[in-house]
């Protein structure tokens, strides 16, 4: 039981280090240069990597305890749509994530050979933006998953 | 390989979109759902799979040539299709629950 606690804070964990990683890519494009640029691709890097990370972290907890036993008790609890709606946007719009880490990352390198004025880094910053956004959205889904169950079950027991 | 501010946005756009509408059909086709179950144990682990595949192979496709319109603004369609996608799955898992 202790390991799929661990395996969902690291999920929690390392999905909040890859919006971290691209806000500071954020950061970086938005005070550009050369170095600040290379910065920025590491970052995007390292994000895409957390993010991914972060999915298979979750995979096995979600897959042997959330199905038969945790989604069974929000169900039969007064927040059931915890489940209905937030838990299965939350699922599925979390697949989405890593695919914007993605393309942010590779349009870094594409816009390399462009330089420090390349317009593309307007876009680029604009899907770094929603990445931050779109985990800290899925980690208040999480908080309200967790109330759900709290709320059912009582603290404690 | 020929990578282009299109090939990307190509890639991603189509991952999106084709992620939405296998969870959205997924959800309302039950043989579909019980494929995605049977492929890999799980429907989500298929569909993490399936994103992963989708967005390389477009992504690989689509820069087997040099692009011709080499302008960046494409990539704002990334960021679009992303919200809508998710608004999207929101929207559906919405109307889902107050079904009951």
């Amino acid at each position: 039981m202790f390991g799929i606690f661990a395996l969902v804070g690291a999920h929690a964990f390392l999905g909040e280090v890859g919006a971290l990683c691209f806000l500071w890519a954020l950061v970086e494009i938005i005070n550009r240069s050369e170095a600040s640029l290379a910065r920025a691709r590491i970052a995007g890097c390292l994000g895409v990597l957390f993010l991914f990370s972060s999915l298979i972290a979750v995979a096995y907890p979600y897959w042997v305890h959330y199905g038969p036993v945790t989604k069974s008790v929000i169900t039969a609890g007064p927040m059931p749509w915890a489940h209905s709606l937030i838990m299965e946007s939350k699922e599925h719009i979390a697949i989405l994530i890593p695919v914007l880490g993605l393309c942010a990352a590779i349009a870094m390198f594409v816009a390399r050979k462009e330089g420090t004025a390349s317009p593309a880094y307007r876009y680029i910053s604009i899907i770094c933006a929603l990445i931050v956004l779109m985990v800290l959205s899925l980690a208040g889904m999480g908080y309200t998953l967790s109330t759900a169950v709290v709320v059912t079950i009582g603290r404690g027991v | 390989m020929n990578v282009s501010y299109r090939s990307v946005s190509y890639a991603g756009i189509v991952t999106m979109i084709v992620t939405t509408v296998v969870t959205i059909l997924g959800e309302l086709i039950h043989p579909l759902m019980r494929l995605l179950t049977v492929l890999t144990g799980h429907h989500w682990v298929t569909k993490n799979f399936l994103s992963v595949i989708v967005f390389v192979v477009v992504l690989v496709l689509s820069s087997r040539e040099p692009s011709k319109d080499t302008s960046p603004k494409v990539l704002l369609w990334i960021p679009v299709t992303g919200v809508l996608c998710a608004l999207a799955m929101l929207g559906f898992f919405f109307i889902d629950a107050m079904k009951g």
